[in-house]
């Protein structure tokens, strides 16, 4: 099995990026860790003008974290190294707990928190747990860079907002309020070198008092094109203190938008069923963080 | 259109001239002759041409060559330190880790790297962390039996060549 042909730039400086970019964009694919796109050339067997390795990029592949900024990943920081970083796991558990799910331990090694966004699988992993921490995205080109929230980024099934010339930059995850908490449920039947079949992310945030919910975010995914944002389920929890029927006319409200598929890994109405579960247990397992 | 690569694998500067499509597997089984290495999915699924670069398992079969100069390569070829085997793979051997033998390299590469990054898994670190490496004779509990054995320290008397660990 061989790849098609291309020729291979590897820019030194986001400056050259932007550059080559401008002038072969349109005739380019942007390669990071190649977990994704090598094995798409390779099965699509269409060759290729240019492939741009952004790997050797350190300014793309920095990841920060201050009070202020909350935490900036470069889009081709490596999803291991991200992992690794104890703020993720302490401030965006859910976060983490999707890197941790993704394909196995060489995948991540390799594999980018960029390249999981673009490549834009309605299965992948990242995209939810970011939703649920209003993650905003950095994207840059040769004239300019603009953000725009990461939920909107990824327009569809493989489709994002990213133009001709441009490349995704870097990825902002705000700082969590206090008293809040996050987690990521995913639903596959094997446990590694798989994708999952439902997916949900959440995070909350709690009066300092009483328990009752401040803030909500959910994010759907897997049912859907790209990653549903919860609204209306979200609005059900705010201002109320959690109960049985409460989480179940949130995950309810949470089934009634999405929009699963229905095939042989299983049907439309399973996925929903399973969407309601993974709901439940998100939030409780949020809530335990903060509650205790 | 080809170029001249400068690889090190195994410990030896390697000056290839690579096509920008080929990946690290082809050149150290087609070109180096080094084939050890196996392909089994050649997509990034199974694991068999599972590498170290930099110490860390990586797969050879979605890795450009091209994209490698600079780090250091270690294939299978490059455990055995004068005539010793490594550790894992005497462990292997020992406790019948290996039936037909086609995912062998690549267990042996990604134990490896999972040791290197965490030298003292428990079981279930090891089950998760040889997640990646696919077994179709289903041998998977003699291969952890293997990995626990030098977790455990059973074989630190077998060659202990750090290559590609920093």
């Amino acid at each position: 099995m061989y790849l098609p042909s291309f020729q291979y730039l590897a820019p030194k400086d986001t400056g050259e990026l932007a550059a080559l970019l401008s002038d072969h964009g349109d005739n380019a694919r942007i390669l990071s860790g190649g977990t994704d796109l090598l094995v798409q050339l390779k099965n699509s067997g269409a060759d290729l003008g240019y492939v741009i390795d952004i790997s050797g990029l350190e300014k793309l592949s920095e990841i920060s974290y201050d009070d202020t900024n909350g935490l900036v990943i470069g889009a081709a920081a490596k999803l291991d190294d991200i992992m690794a970083l104890p703020v993720v796991k302490e401030k965006y558990f859910a976060l983490y707990q999707a890197i941790e799910t993704i394909g196995a331990r060489q995948i991540r090694t390799m594999g980018s928190l960029g390249g999981n966004i673009c490549n834009a699988s309605p299965a992948a992993d990242t995209p939810p747990a970011l939703v649920a921490f209003n993650a905003e995205v950095s994207i840059a080109s040769d004239a300019a860079e603009r953000q725009m929230p990461l939920v909107d980024f990824i327009q569809g099934n493989r489709k994002t907002d990213l133009g001709k010339g441009e490349y995704l930059k870097s990825i902002t995850l705000p700082v969590p309020a206090k008293n809040s908490g996050s987690a990521y449920h995913h639903f596959r039947v094997r446990g590694g070198m798989e994708i999952a079949m439902v997916a949900a992310a959440l995070s909350i945030q709690l009066e300092a008092d009483n328990g009752t919910v401040k803030d909500a975010v959910i994010a759907l995914g897997v049912v859907g094109p790209a990653p549903i944002k919860a609204e209306d389920a979200a609005k059900i929890l705010i201002g109320q203190k959690p109960n049985e029927e409460l989480l179940q006319s949130v995950s309810q409200a949470c089934a009634d938008i999405s929009q699963p598929i229905d095939d042989f890994r299983a049907s439309a109405e399973y996925r929903k069923e399973i969407l309601r579960v993974l709901i439940e247990e998100a939030f409780d397992e949020a809530y335990a963080q903060v509650a205790g | 259109m080809k170029q001249v690569v400068h690889l090190n694998i195994n410990g030896s500067p390697y000056d290839v001239m690579v096509a920008p499509n080929a990946t690290i597997a082809d050149v150290v089984r087609r070109q180096l002759g080094m084939t050890g290495t196996k392909l089994g999915c050649e997509q990034g699924d199974c694991g068999a041409c599972t590498i170290l670069i930099d110490g860390k398992s990586h797969l050879s079969c979605i890795t450009l060559a091209v994209a490698s100069e600079g780090k250091e390569i270690v294939t299978i070829e490059g455990l055995e330190q004068n005539g010793k085997l490594d550790p894992i793979q005497q462990a292997i051997l020992e406790k019948q880790g290996v039936q037909c033998g086609i995912c062998t390299p690549g267990v042996i590469m990604s134990a490896k790297g999972l040791l290197n990054e965490n030298p003292k898994p428990n079981h279930e670190e090891i089950v998760v962390g040889m997640s990646g490496n696919l077994c179709r004779c289903t041998g998977y509990e003699k291969i952890f039996d293997a990995i626990e054995a030098v977790v455990e320290g059973e074989y630190d008397d077998a060659a202990t060549p750090q290559v590609g660990a920093e």
